[in-house]
């Protein structure tokens, strides 16, 4: 209990502060941590503008942690809706866009950044565009920097290295699209001790940063490529935990050995090498698709002897060859104990060859679902390989889901089974699952 | 949510009323928690700074809050593939988002009070949502709006207002055309 003098105190103390229900509390009440904070959700520069409201806001936006900044905003014209001298307007709003950041950086307070969006569009005429504020931005210990930069004048871009030895920063994101090439990024140091999340959109990857890469960033969760080149031959990390190639092409055989690898998405045209899985025991998560380009090389497999914690597998193979290769790549599985859900979309009939899902169903004992995406052969049908164990008949028990469908009914909508093709999965299940209790027919 | 034999702890009003709530509700407020957990033996804690009416609201905000994250949890744990259930914005994430969005739908002086409940109880997503709110209140008006919208007291000059646009030249070069001119009263 309280004495009488500390309550005294106490009341003394938030009296004034106490709020009547009457009372309309208005902005000028609030503290200045809180107008911050506010000010931290506007764009840098309507932040900025917030100088001129009186007195008391003159110096608020000096002290906001946060730049976010288009080269939108500083454009006259609402939409790109230019009568006259477009060009002319152009240059003044990238002039206006580079004396703001240089006016920001010198006239804010002497604090570190907590977070940088930028997004920058380059024109054709700005040939010596440069991104040099980035060093100076990096310098001020942020934790997230997302930068999205698109380009016309047809060069890669010089990207500053300060980014890469930032000691505080936490999430990285950076899309670089040049319309042709994608930019090599070859920075001479990564020291990144406190990066969790690295994203990079329209790159270059070659093995030096590969390799830099992992030794540089301890800390990396959760790696996610988008639309880039890969021209290395290994992603090895063990603490990885979520890794995404997206839209990514593969020059090499790229082989991926991360031990805590919990998540693992691929969506990846093959035009040289292949992909080879090792020690990958924490995977729950799989989805793996791939293309081929027109060569007559044959991509190296190597996938699914690693697979066997995985409780989601789905897989997409856009070429009859991929089954192929994946086929070769059976002896290695060990069974999939943990496999609850089985997706495979490719593009051949699966109701004339099952082989494939056959061997897998074989080697995953507690299925419940299981979803095939398929459609009518193109071309030459190849006699489909029948011996599935060495059993003269192999049938799995019971399945709770299984799901068909057209291998591009999901893009579309359109694109349907024929009957036809329905009624033969239908009867192919029959001889391999003994009871399904769900049929989807999409 | 759990209603049944969890903790429970009474908030004070400022004006005296009482409310009680579900311990884990009440540690959405990292200022309650700490002294929950550092004082404790606290079964009725005193808000000199919050008033009934915004206390409600509150309330209100960290009740839906924990029982969105204890049905995310539940969902992720029944599901095969907890990294799957993880990265995938759910239809539940949508409906706090809306539930959010009409939440914040209130007058600039209840607006306020409850960024300054937020701030004084430290609950991080509450004061966030209604800093969120309350920018988007600036967001596309000309200094002109801004002063009229919030009653700015303690206004400037026009001349001391012209001083401090040519110290920051650089953040005034230009108004986008299809607005009206008026930053000049």
């Amino acid at each position: 209990m309280q004495d009488p003098s500390q309550k005294m105190l106490h009341k003394i103390l938030f009296e004034r502060r106490k709020m009547k229900n009457s009372e309309v509390c208005r902005i000028g009440s609030l503290p200045d941590e809180v107008l911050i904070h506010i000010l931290s959700f506007l764009s840098t520069k309507e932040a900025v503008q917030t100088c001129v409201l009186s007195k008391r806001w003159k110096n608020i936006w000096a002290a906001v942690p946060v730049v976010d900044i288009k080269n939108k905003d500083f454009s006259v014209f609402e939409d790109h809706d230019c009568s006259g001298d477009c060009n002319e307007e152009l240059r003044m709003a990238v002039a206006r866009f580079e004396r703001f950041m240089t006016g920001f950086l010198d006239n804010r307070a002497p604090t570190n950044l907590d977070r940088v969006c930028c997004v920058r569009h380059i024109h054709s005429f700005e040939l010596d565009a440069s991104v040099g504020w980035l060093d100076r931005v990096a310098l001020l210990m942020p934790q997230l920097i997302k930068i999205f930069i698109t380009s016309d004048t047809g060069h890669s871009l010089d990207m500053p290295h300060l980014v890469f030895s930032c000691a505080s920063l936490q999430y990285l994101s950076m899309s670089l699209y040049t319309g042709i090439n994608n930019t090599s990024i070859r920075p001479v140091l990564i020291n990144l001790p406190s990066l969790k999340i690295l994203e990079l959109t329209f790159v270059e990857l070659h093995d030096d940063f590969a390799q830099m890469l992992f030794k540089g960033c301890p800390s990396l969760e959760r790696l996610k490529l988008h639309h880039c080149d890969l021209n290395f031959s290994g992603i090895s990390s063990e603490v990885l935990k979520e890794l995404t190639l997206h839209r990514c092409h593969l020059y090499e055989q790229m082989q991926i050995s991360c031990p805590n690898l919990v998540s693992l998405f691929m969506r990846i045209f093959l035009q040289k090498g292949g992909i080879s899985l090792t020690n990958m025991s924490s995977l729950v998560k799989v989805v793996i698709i791939l293309y081929v380009y027109l060569g007559d090389d044959v991509p190296n497999l190597n996938l699914l002897g690693s697979l066997s914690n995985a409780a989601k597998l789905e897989l997409f193979l856009g070429t009859p060859m991929l089954k192929e290769q994946l086929e070769k790549d059976i002896p290695n599985c060990i069974n999939f104990n943990n496999l609850k859900k089985l997706v495979v979309a490719g593009k051949w009939d699966m109701s004339y060859d099952f082989y494939l899902i056959a061997c897998l169903l074989k080697r995953s004992p507690n299925l419940k679902e299981v979803n095939l995406f398929f459609y009518e052969s193109q071309g030459q049908i190849q006699e489909p390989k029948q011996d599935v164990s060495g059993d003269v008949l192999f049938q799995y028990e019971y399945l709770e889901t299984v799901k068909i469908g057209h291998v591009y009914g999901g893009i579309n909508g359109q694109s349907k089974l024929s009957s036809e093709l329905i009624n033969a999965m239908i009867k192919t299940l029959g001889t391999y699952v003994k009871k399904i209790g769900n049929m989807i027919i999409t | 949510m759990a209603d049944n034999g969890g903790k429970k702890i009474t908030l004070k009003s400022s004006d005296g009323e009482e409310f009680e709530v579900p311990e884990v509700v009440a540690m959405e407020s990292q200022t309650i928690r700490h002294v929950i957990e550092d004082v404790c033996a606290k079964n009725s804690i005193p808000l000199l700074n919050v008033n009934s009416k915004i206390l409600s609201k509150v309330i209100e905000y960290c009740k839906k809050h924990v029982a969105a994250a204890e049905a995310a949890a539940s969902k992720a744990s029944t599901e095969e593939g907890t990294a799957a259930a993880a990265s995938v914005t759910k239809p539940s994430d949508e409906d706090l988002k809306t539930w959010d969005a009409e939440f914040v739908k209130v007058d600039k002086g209840t607006l306020f009070n409850l960024i300054l409940a937020a701030n004084y109880l430290h609950i991080p997503g509450l004061l966030d949502l209604t800093c969120q709110a309350a920018a988007d209140m600036i967001k596309g008006k000309s200094a002109k709006e801004i002063r009229k919208f919030f009653n700015l007291k303690n206004c400037i000059s026009p001349e001391e207002e012209e001083e401090i646009r040519r110290e920051n030249q650089w953040a005034f070069e230009e108004e986008k055309r299809t607005r009206a001119f008026d930053a000049y009263a």
